[in-house]
C-alpha cells in the first residue's frame, strides 16, 4: 500500500508552472482582466491620492498647532490642560526648561502664557486672547513672525510692545505705533489691573479667531504687567514647550521629560507632561476622526469592489469548467486546481495594486511640488481642529496607510478568489468534460 | 510498466452504471466483464448511447460504478480515495479526448509538459522527454504553437503526445478521430498503432470510425450497456 500510495500521488505541479499558468489565464481574456485591474488600481490610486493630500494637511495642522499653541512635548501646571485656569502655572519654569532641554539637546525650549483681557483703544474695546512669548525663541519655533503684515516682530526686553491681529486692529481702529490699554485679572490676587502697550506690528494668519481676537506680547511684559514682583510669587508661565528637530525622537524625549519631572507619569509634582496629541486633543481628534471616516468610506468601496471581483473571478472560472475537468482528468489534484484559481486572484491583485500605487504616487507628485490652490474658493486658510492651514493643498506620502491599503487590496482580491476556488474543487471531471 | 507485466492492464467485472433513479433511471452499463492485456490495441464499438464513454470513464477512474469492480494493473479502483484515483490517472493512464481538450493558453510543448510537471519531473528530463515525444508524433518545429495555431489533426497529435509522454500503462481514447477528416484520422490511428507496437502501450478506443477498426487487433462491441461481441484478429 505504501508503494501504491507513492505511485498514486495526485498531481502537485511546481510553483513556477502554477504561476505561469495563472498569468497566462489572466492574459486570455485581456479586456476583462484590464477592466478588473483598472477598477482596482484606479480605486487604489484615488485612495492613495486622498491619503497623500490628507497626510500633508494633517502634517500642516500638527505643525501649525505645535508651533503656535503647544510643542512636541509640553510641561504645564497640573490640570491646566483640562481647566485652562490662568492661575494654574508651572511652578518651576526654569527646572522644566532644563529638563526639556536635557530630553532633547537639539530641540528648542520656550515658555508661553495665555491670558484673557480687554483691549481698549480710544475708539473701541475688544475682549482678547493674549499669548505671551519669549520673542527670540518663539521666532525659531512658530510662524508668528512670518505672518506680520505691517510693523516688526517683538524684542525680548520690549515691556510695552504688542502685536495685534489685523482684524482686531481694524476694529480698534489702531495702527502700528498706536497706544492701547490692556485690562486683565492678576493671577493670584484676582484684582483687575491695566497696562498701556504700543502696537509694534499687525499679524494676519488667515484664522478668523486669531486675526480678530489674538494679540502677542513678550513674556517679560506679562511678568511686569501681572505685578509679580514679590519673590515668593510663581512666575506666570502656563506652558514650557519643547520643539524637536526630529519628530521621530518624540517618544524618547517625552519619556525622558516625564522621568525627570513626574517620575515617569503623565502628571505629578504639580505639573503635567504631555505629548503634542495630548496637548492639542482637538487636532488629534480631528485627524483621527477624518482618518476614521475616510477609512470607513474606502472600506465600503473596497467591499463593493470585492463583490465585483468575486463575480469576475467566478465568471472566468465557470467558463473554464471543461478545461478544469480536463486538468482533473489528467490527474491534477482538486486542491492544486483551487490553488491555481487563488494564484490567479493573487496575480490580479498584486498587478492591480502595483499599478494603483504607481498611479496614485504619479498623480500626487505634481500636487506635492506645485500644490492645488483653493484660495479663490475657500479664502487663504481653512480652519480645522482649532488650527488654520493654508488653502493651497499639497501632498505628502502617507506610507503607513499606502502600505496598509495595498496589503488590504491584495488580501481582498485573494479573498474574492476563495469562493470560486472552492467551486472548482467540486467539479466532477467526467461531467465537466461534457460541458460546452 | 514492468510491475504490471503479470497483471492484465484492465480487468472489469460485472460492471453496472445506472444514471438517475426510480422510473427514469437509465442502465448505461448492465453487467460488463472485460479483460485487456498489456500491449493490446482494442477498439470499443457500438451505437450512440451503448455505453462506450461510460465504460471508458469508469476504467479511467473518472466515474464510479453503481456496482462491479474495475482493476487497473491489479489495483482495484473502489479501494482508492479520490486523491489516489487522481494519482492513478496521472501516473498510469493517458487520455485522448474527441474534442482534443488541450489547455488553450499553453503551447504544444507546454501541453505535453503539463503531465510531467504535475508529476514533479525535473526540468531537464521534462525537456528531453517532451521533445522526443513531440518528435515521435510528428510535431517537430511546432513546439511553441498554441492550440489555436494548429490544425485539428495537429491538436489531436499534441493530445496523443500529452497522453503518452508520461509512459502510461494504458491510453484511453474516446472517439479520437471523430472531429478529424478521414485522411488525418487514418494518420492518427496509424501513429497510435505505431506507438503501441514500438512502446508496448496498451490502447483502448471508442469509435464509430471504420479506419480505426482496420487497425484494431481486438474489437469489443457494446449494445445497450452489454458486450455483444468480443473478437480478436
Amino acid at each position: 500500500m505504501d508503494q501504491n500510495a507513492t505511485k498514486l500521488q495526485a498531481g502537485a505541479m511546481s510553483g513556477t508552472g502554477l504561476w505561469r499558468l495563472a498569468w497566462r489565464n489572466l492574459t486570455r481574456n485581456r479586456r476583462r482582466s484590464l477592466i478588473t485591474i483598472s477598477a482596482i488600481s484606479l480605486g487604489l490610486a484615488l485612495m492613495i491620492f486622498s491619503f497623500n493630500i490628507g497626510q500633508s494637511m494633517y502634517q500642516k495642522m500638527i505643525q501649525q498647532g505645535i508651533s503656535t499653541m503647544a510643542g512636541h512635548v509640553v510641561v504645564q501646571g497640573a490640570g491646566f490642560q483640562e481647566e485652562r485656569e490662568t492661575d494654574v502655572v508651572v511652578s518651576d519654569p526654569e527646572g522644566a526648561k532644563s529638563a526639556l532641554q536635557s530630553a532633547s539637546p537639539d530641540g528648542v525650549v520656550t515658555s508661553r502664557s495665555f491670558v484673557q483681557g480687554l483691549l481698549t483703544s480710544p475708539d473701541n474695546a475688544v475682549g482678547v486672547m493674549l499669548t505671551a512669548v519669549e520673542p527670540s525663541l518663539e521666532a525659531q519655533v512658530s510662524s508668528w513672525d512670518e505672518k506680520i503684515v505691517e510693523g516688526a516682530w517683538l524684542e525680548d526686553d520690549d515691556g510695552r510692545g504688542i502685536l495685534l491681529g489685523a482684524r482686531l486692529a481694524e476694529v480698534l481702529d489702531v495702527k502700528v505705533g498706536s497706544k492701547v490699554v490692556l485690562m486683565a485679572q492678576q493671577i493670584h490676587t484676582n484684582e483687575v489691573t491695566s497696562r498701556m502697550f504700543r502696537v509694534r506690528g499687525l499679524i494676519k494668519t488667515g484664522n478668523a479667531e486669531l486675526d480678530g481676537f489674538g494679540a502677542v506680547i513678550p513674556l517679560a511684559a506679562t511678568m511686569e504687567f501681572m505685578g509679580l514682583e514679590s519673590e515668593d510669587a510663581p512666575l506666570p508661565v502656563h506652558q514650557v514647550s519643547l520643539h524637536l528637530s526630529d519628530i521621530d525622537t518624540l517618544n524618547e524625549s517625552l519619556a525622558s521629560a516625564r522621568t525627570s519631572l513626574t517620575n515617569g507619569e503623565k502628571s505629578g509634582d504639580g505639573v503635567e507632561v504631555l505629548g503634542w496629541s495630548e496637548a492639542l486633543p482637538e487636532v488629534a481628534e480631528f485627524i483621527q476622526m477624518d482618518r476614521g471616516f475616510n477609512n470607513m468610506f474606502f472600506f465600503v468601496i473596497g467591499i463593493i469592489v470585492t463583490f465585483g471581483l468575486v463575480n469576475t473571478v467566478l465568471m472566468s472560472v465557470l467558463e473554464r469548467v471543461r478545461e478544469f475537468g480536463v486538468m482533473l482528468a489528467l490527474g491534477l489534484s482538486p486542491a492544486r486546481l483551487a490553488k491555481l484559481v487563488m494564484c490567479e486572484g493573487l496575480v490580479l491583485g498584486v498587478t492591480a495594486t502595483l499599478i494603483g500605487v504607481g498611479l496614485g504616487m504619479l498623480v500626487s507628485w505634481p500636487v506635492a511640488v506645485y500644490g492645488i490652490d483653493l484660495t479663490s474658493m475657500a479664502g487663504e486658510q481653512f480652519d480645522m481642529g482649532s488650527v488654520s492651514v493654508g488653502a493651497v493643498l499639497y501632498a505628502e506620502p502617507d506610507w503607513s496607510r499606502i502600505i496598509g491599503t495595498s496589503i488590504l487590496a491584495v488580501v481582498l482580491t485573494v479573498l474574492a478568489a476563495v469562493y470560486p476556488a472552492y467551486r472548482v474543487t467540486r467539479i466532477d471531471p467526467a461531467e465537466a468534460m461534457r460541458h460546452v | 510498466m514492468s510491475e504490471l507485466n503479470n497483471q492484465p492492464a484492465v480487468a472489469v467485472r460485472d460492471l453496472k452504471r445506472v444514471y438517475g433513479d426510480g422510473e427514469h433511471c437509465v442502465n448505461a452499463l448492465d453487467g460488463v466483464d472485460l479483460t485487456i492485456d498489456s500491449g493490446e490495441f482494442t477498439t470499443l464499438m457500438g451505437p450512440s448511447g451503448s455505453g462506450k464513454t461510460t465504460l471508458l470513464n469508469l476504467i479511467g477512474a473518472l466515474d464510479s460504478p453503481t456496482s462491479g469492480e474495475v482493476e487497473i494493473g491489479g489495483q482495484t479502483l473502489s479501494t482508492l480515495s479520490s486523491s489516489e484515483r487522481a494519482g492513478l490517472r496521472l501516473n498510469r493512464i493517458g487520455f485522448v479526448f474527441q474534442a482534443y481538450n488541450l489547455i488553450p493558453v499553453l503551447s504544444a510543448y507546454e501541453n505535453a509538459e503539463f503531465v510531467l510537471m504535475m508529476r514533479g519531473v525535473s526540468a531537464t528530463e521534462r525537456k528531453q522527454r517532451v521533445m522526443s515525444t513531440l518528435s515521435a508524433v510528428g510535431l517537430e518545429g511546432m513546439e511553441h504553437r498554441r492550440p489555436n495555431e494548429l490544425s485539428g489533426g495537429q491538436q489531436q497529435r499534441v493530445a496523443v503526445a500529452r497522453a503518452i509522454v508520461g509512459e502510461p500503462a494504458l491510453v484511453l481514447a474516446d472517439e479520437p478521430t471523430a472531429n478529424l477528416d478521414s485522411t488525418t484520422g487514418r494518420e492518427l490511428v496509424e501513429l497510435m498503432r505505431q506507438l503501441n507496437q514500438d512502446q508496448g502501450i496498451t490502447f483502448l478506443f471508442s469509435t464509430h470510425d471504420p479506419t480505426v477498426m482496420e487497425h484494431a487487433r481486438r474489437i469489443v462491441r457494446l449494445v445497450d450497456g452489454r458486450i455483444e461481441e468480443d473478437g480478436r484478429r
